[in-house]
């Protein structure tokens, strides 16, 4: 035994623990008794199990599988019914207005990124054979823009003073033609253009 | 009758209730005074060690040769032991260390425990160590049991066992100290 203080060996070794008279010979009784006690409850469960369990566990998973078909039927049917309902009400403004909002929110690394990854989908022939190779398209292309790009603030100011007219002709003959001239002279609006 | 001999006769079926009978004779009371050292009051003590049988009854057909008999019944009642106490302890949400005048009032309610002021603050001393501790503590100071021989029944190295005892003997040997020098 390993070395312990001889004040705590004595007090150690006091049987301050006792059991009734007798007990042992009980408890190896009571052992006996609960063992064969414990082996009827086995025998008793399993001569009930295999009807009862069987058919209980059979229901069970009868119910669960009927529950989860109409449960995700449901759920299914209840999306689509919803998102179809949406778009059915709306009216043709509400819907532009839903498709800008839903363009607006792209960023231009949204934008970048979609690129960069459907890029190589692209058919080089889709590139070069649009209405923009055609090159009539590219010239109303280009006289559209510059159409719109001439209205700069300096020349819509203009015209709001000259009380205004929706007229091209008319409204390019209030424009100051230096200021005009100056305006189409200017590189940066070819290089918006791309050219 | 020796443990091998035991063993053969549990293994059969035929025989088994007859081996069972020779396990219950040899090992109840030594298990019983293990489990009593570990929970201390009496009729816990007889809850835990009737659990014990009937888990090694159940264990019985399942039991492997590998581990010797004695081994593999301690550690059934050291670890049902330690279920109870923790069990015991959270059901009543009493810290052992905290609350001494309720562990003193429940060891002096139990009739089985016979000891003064001093032999009821050793009782509590051991009773405060932590369950490794209290384990190897109980199994090398009152069971008797080797070194090599907890090491398989608790599954724990040789060095970590002595470490684990010479702690709980300095922790109630510092008890024994403070208490002393009090009075």
């Amino acid at each position: 035994m390993d070395p312990i203080n001889d004040k705590l060996k004595n007090l150690l070794d006091n049987k301050t623990l006792r059991v009734p008279d007798g007990y042992f010979e009980r408890l190896e009784h009571d052992i006996l008794n609960n063992i064969t006690n414990d082996e009827f409850a086995e025998i008793t469960n399993k001569k009930q199990s295999p009807i009862i369990k069987r058919l209980f566990i059979f229901t069970a998973v009868a119910a669960t599988i009927t529950f989860a078909f109409f449960a995700v039927n449901w759920l299914v049917k209840s999306n689509a019914n919803n998102k179809g309902v949406a778009f059915a009400n709306m009216s043709n403004l509400e819907l532009d207005n839903y498709m800008n909002e839903q363009i607006a929110s792209l960023s231009i690394d949204d934008l970048y990124g979609y690129l960069i990854q459907n890029v190589n989908q692209l058919n080089t022939e889709v590139l070069f054979n649009s209405t923009y190779s055609d090159a009539s398209q590219i010239d109303k292309s280009i006289t559209g823009d510059l159409h719109e790009q001439v209205f700069d603030a300096d020349v819509l100011n203009a015209l709001v003073e000259s009380s205004q007219s929706n007229n091209d002709e008319k409204l390019l003959e209030t424009v100051d033609d230096e200021l005009l001239q100056e305006y189409l002279n200017d590189a940066t609006i070819f290089e918006n253009l791309g050219l | 009758m020796t443990d091998k001999e035991i063993i053969q006769l549990c293994l059969n079926a035929t025989t088994r209730e007859l081996g069972y009978k020779k396990l219950v004779a040899v090992y109840s009371k030594k298990l019983y005074w293990h489990v009593r050292r570990m929970v201390t009051n009496h009729d816990d003590a007889n809850d835990v060690v009737q659990n014990c049988f009937i888990k090694i009854w159940k264990g019985l057909p399942n039991y492997r040769e590998e581990s010797k008999l004695y081994t593999w019944l301690y550690r059934i009642a050291s670890n049902e032991s330690i279920t109870f106490i923790n069990e015991k302890y959270r059901r009543t949400s009493i810290a052992i260390d905290n609350d001494v005048a309720q562990y003193t009032a429940n060891l002096n309610s139990d009739p089985w425990f016979d000891g003064d002021e001093t032999q009821v603050q050793l009782q509590h001393a051991i009773d405060s160590l932590p369950d490794k501790q209290k384990q190897v503590f109980i199994m090398r100071y009152y069971d008797e049991l080797k070194y090599e021989e907890m090491e398989a029944v608790l599954g724990t190295s040789i060095g970590a066992l002595k470490a684990s005892y010479h702690h709980a003997a300095k922790k109630i040997e510092a008890f024994l100290k403070a208490t002393l020098n009090h009075e």
